[in-house]
Protein backbone atom coordinates (compact mmCIF):
# COMPACT_ATOMS: atom_id res chain seq x y z
CA UNK A 1 0.00 0.00 0.00
CA UNK A 2 3.05 2.21 -0.27
CA UNK A 3 1.70 4.03 -3.32
CA UNK A 4 -1.74 4.71 -1.96
CA UNK A 5 -2.61 8.32 -1.39
CA UNK A 6 -2.60 9.32 2.28
CA UNK A 7 -1.60 5.77 3.25
CA UNK A 8 0.47 6.95 6.20
CA UNK A 9 -1.40 10.13 6.93
CA UNK A 10 -4.17 10.59 9.42
CA UNK A 11 -7.53 11.35 7.86
CA UNK A 12 -10.63 12.66 9.55
CA UNK A 13 -13.91 14.32 8.62
CA UNK A 14 -13.83 18.04 8.02
CA UNK A 15 -15.99 19.71 10.68
CA UNK A 16 -17.37 22.17 8.13
CA UNK A 17 -20.04 19.87 6.78
CA UNK A 18 -23.60 18.90 7.62
CA UNK A 19 -24.41 15.26 6.93
CA UNK A 20 -27.75 13.51 6.56
CA UNK A 21 -28.42 9.81 6.18
CA UNK A 22 -30.87 9.04 3.38
CA UNK A 23 -31.63 5.32 3.12
CA UNK A 24 -28.06 4.48 4.03
CA UNK A 25 -26.53 6.99 1.64
CA UNK A 26 -24.72 9.96 3.09
CA UNK A 27 -25.79 13.30 1.65
CA UNK A 28 -23.79 16.24 2.83
CA UNK A 29 -23.60 20.00 2.61
CA UNK A 30 -20.22 21.71 2.76
CA UNK A 31 -20.52 24.95 4.69
CA UNK A 32 -17.18 26.09 3.28
CA UNK A 33 -18.05 25.65 -0.40
CA UNK A 34 -21.85 25.75 -0.32
CA UNK A 35 -21.96 22.53 -2.34
CA UNK A 36 -24.03 19.40 -1.81
CA UNK A 37 -22.63 15.90 -2.24
CA UNK A 38 -23.91 12.34 -2.23
CA UNK A 39 -21.34 9.82 -1.02
CA UNK A 40 -23.54 6.79 -1.68
CA UNK A 41 -23.57 3.63 0.42
CA UNK A 42 -19.89 2.70 0.45
CA UNK A 43 -18.77 6.31 0.59
CA UNK A 44 -21.13 6.78 3.51
CA UNK A 45 -19.56 3.85 5.33
CA UNK A 46 -16.09 5.26 4.71
CA UNK A 47 -17.32 8.60 6.05
CA UNK A 48 -18.45 6.86 9.25
CA UNK A 49 -15.08 5.12 9.59
CA UNK A 50 -13.19 8.43 9.45
CA UNK A 51 -15.31 10.02 12.17
CA UNK A 52 -12.23 9.47 14.30
CA UNK A 53 -8.76 10.04 12.83
CA UNK A 54 -7.52 6.99 10.92
CA UNK A 55 -5.03 6.18 8.19
CA UNK A 56 -6.00 4.95 4.72
CA UNK A 57 -4.19 1.72 5.56
CA UNK A 58 -6.40 1.13 8.61
CA UNK A 59 -9.45 2.17 6.61
CA UNK A 60 -8.80 -0.40 3.89
CA UNK A 61 -8.28 -3.15 6.47
CA UNK A 62 -11.67 -2.40 8.04
CA UNK A 63 -13.41 -2.36 4.65
CA UNK A 64 -11.84 -5.69 3.67
CA UNK A 65 -13.36 -7.23 6.79
CA UNK A 66 -16.83 -5.91 5.94
CA UNK A 67 -17.06 -6.12 2.15
CA UNK A 68 -16.59 -8.72 -0.54
CA UNK A 69 -13.81 -7.01 -2.48
CA UNK A 70 -10.20 -7.76 -3.39
CA UNK A 71 -7.43 -5.87 -1.63
CA UNK A 72 -6.15 -4.40 -4.89
CA UNK A 73 -9.55 -3.09 -5.98
CA UNK A 74 -10.31 -1.75 -2.50
CA UNK A 75 -6.99 0.09 -2.26
CA UNK A 76 -7.28 1.62 -5.72
CA UNK A 77 -10.89 2.72 -5.29
CA UNK A 78 -10.50 4.04 -1.75
CA UNK A 79 -7.41 5.88 -2.97
CA UNK A 80 -9.40 7.65 -5.70
CA UNK A 81 -12.27 8.35 -3.30
CA UNK A 82 -9.99 9.95 -0.69
CA UNK A 83 -8.30 12.07 -3.36
CA UNK A 84 -11.68 13.43 -4.37
CA UNK A 85 -12.73 14.12 -0.78
CA UNK A 86 -9.45 15.93 -0.22
CA UNK A 87 -9.89 17.99 -3.40
CA UNK A 88 -13.30 19.08 -2.14
CA UNK A 89 -11.88 19.86 1.33
CA UNK A 90 -14.28 17.37 2.90
CA UNK A 91 -11.52 15.68 4.92
CA UNK A 92 -8.67 16.94 7.05
CA UNK A 93 -5.24 15.38 6.69
CA UNK A 94 -2.45 15.29 9.23
CA UNK A 95 0.99 14.10 8.25
CA UNK A 96 2.13 11.49 10.76
CA UNK A 97 5.72 11.75 9.55
CA UNK A 98 5.95 15.22 11.08
CA UNK A 99 5.13 13.79 14.50
CA UNK A 100 7.68 10.99 14.55
CA UNK B 1 -19.30 -15.26 3.10
CA UNK B 2 -21.40 -12.88 5.18
CA UNK B 3 -19.62 -9.92 3.69
CA UNK B 4 -21.56 -7.09 2.14
CA UNK B 5 -21.56 -6.34 -1.57
CA UNK B 6 -18.95 -3.81 -2.59
CA UNK B 7 -19.60 -0.86 -4.88
CA UNK B 8 -17.09 1.69 -6.12
CA UNK B 9 -17.21 4.61 -3.66
CA UNK B 10 -17.98 7.88 -5.41
CA UNK B 11 -18.34 11.55 -4.57
CA UNK B 12 -21.35 12.79 -6.50
CA UNK B 13 -21.86 16.54 -6.56
CA UNK B 14 -25.55 17.39 -6.43
CA UNK B 15 -27.20 20.17 -8.42
CA UNK B 16 -29.54 21.47 -5.76
CA UNK B 17 -31.65 23.50 -8.17
CA UNK B 18 -32.62 20.22 -9.82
Amino acid sequence: MTNVYLAEQQITQSPDSIVSDMNGEKVMFSIASGKYYNLGLIGGRIWELIATPTTARELVEKLLQEYNVSRTACEEQVDAFLRRLHQESLIEVRNLEAHR
Amino acid sequence: TNKKEWQVPTVEMLDVSE
